[in-house]
């Protein structure tokens, strides 16, 4: 199956960051609307998934450092890259995917961990930082 | 009722033993000890389960066939504990 | 001896059903999912050995030990079969 190539930048982003279509919708979703804060609910809401998955993808990008977090009264994220390059490739993302979703999805779904491995990993009770493979 | 459960018993020891299979097959691709634990442990299983409905046994615990189950649950504890012991690959 | 022995296998299934689940929230990935299933079942199995043993002795429950074992192990062989690449 061959798909079309992406620009460098967004395959990194891809291969290093966004396992999963939900991944990179709460991605997208946030980033769009930078401004805004957006509780696991509401994000819940958008994806049609439920609340626990959705806090489950915000807490993800948040540690890879794309979302800020604020625990207020309510935990909230916003779209807050945590360095210029993230945020260029972030932007370059959104781009390609609006011209052509079916290649960026091919990609995302090529980069998702693979289950054997998934597997044995699941039994690290003390997860380390970032298992990349 | 007895022929079903037998029945079952019978096709959870084929399961185990394919799945044993399975695992032993991601040992091979992997190296991961966790996989050829988790191999002998399912076959053990399988071992107990077609133990039981070979013999037509009726009660599982007075047979000691509770015993080759416990070796299969400890070679799964084994191999948690070494998946944390050993250096993350 | 047998109940001390069905009951490290409960909770040896449960602490498995716990890790896996957990791992599954975090990457989605499907075989974990019938794994975590297969072992929630094999707790299941072996709660339902001990309870035959030490709390309602009188009562047959066969079928039921015999169907979650079974239950366990075969949703375990499908996910296998199907989802792990």
């Amino acid at each position: 199956m061959t798909h079309g190539t992406l620009p460098e930048t967004v395959a990194t982003l891809i291969a290093r960051h966004i396992h999963s279509p939900a991944q990179l919708e709460a991605l997208l979703a946030l980033y769009l609307k930078p401004e805004e804060w957006w509780t696991a609910r509401r994000l819940a809401g958008e994806m049609h998934v439920p609340a626990w998955a959705a806090q489950e993808r915000l807490e993800d990008l948040a540690t890879r450092g794309f979302f800020a977090v604020k625990t207020a009264d309510d935990v909230a994220f916003r779209f807050s890259p945590a360095s210029e390059e993230i945020a260029a490739a972030v932007a370059d993302l959104a781009a390609v995917y609006f011209q052509r979703p079916a290649t960026v999805i091919a990609h995302v779904r090529a980069s998702a961990p693979d289950p054997v491995r998934a597997f044995a990993d699941a039994f690290r009770i003390k997860k380390t930082e970032d298992e990349d493979g | 009722m007895r022929p079903l459960v037998q029945f079952l018993w019978g096709a959870s020891a084929m399961a185990s033993c394919a799945a044993g299979l399975f695992f032993f097959r991601f040992w091979r691709e992997t190296r991961d000890r966790l996989f050829v634990l988790f191999a002998v442990a399912f076959w053990a299983m399988g071992v107990n389960w077609a133990g039981l409905s070979a013999t037509g046994a009726q009660d599982e615990a007075r047979t000691y066939f509770y015993l080759v189950r416990l070796v299969a649950f400890v070679l799964i504890i084994v191999a948690v504990v070494d998946k944390n012991r050993a250096r993350p690959r | 001896m047998a109940e001390i022995v069905y009951l490290l296998c409960a909770l040896t299934s449960l602490a498995c059903t716990a890790l896996l689940a957990r791992a599954w929230r975090r990457s989605g990935s499907r075989l974990l999912m019938w794994s975590g299933l297969c072992f929630l079942l094999f707790t299941a199995n072996n709660i339902v050995l001990f309870a035959d043993r030490v709390i309602v002795p009188d009562v047959e429950l066969a079928l039921l030990r015999a169907a979650t074992g079974a239950a366990g192990v075969m949703v375990l062989l499908l996910g296998l079969i199907w989802d792990a690449k």
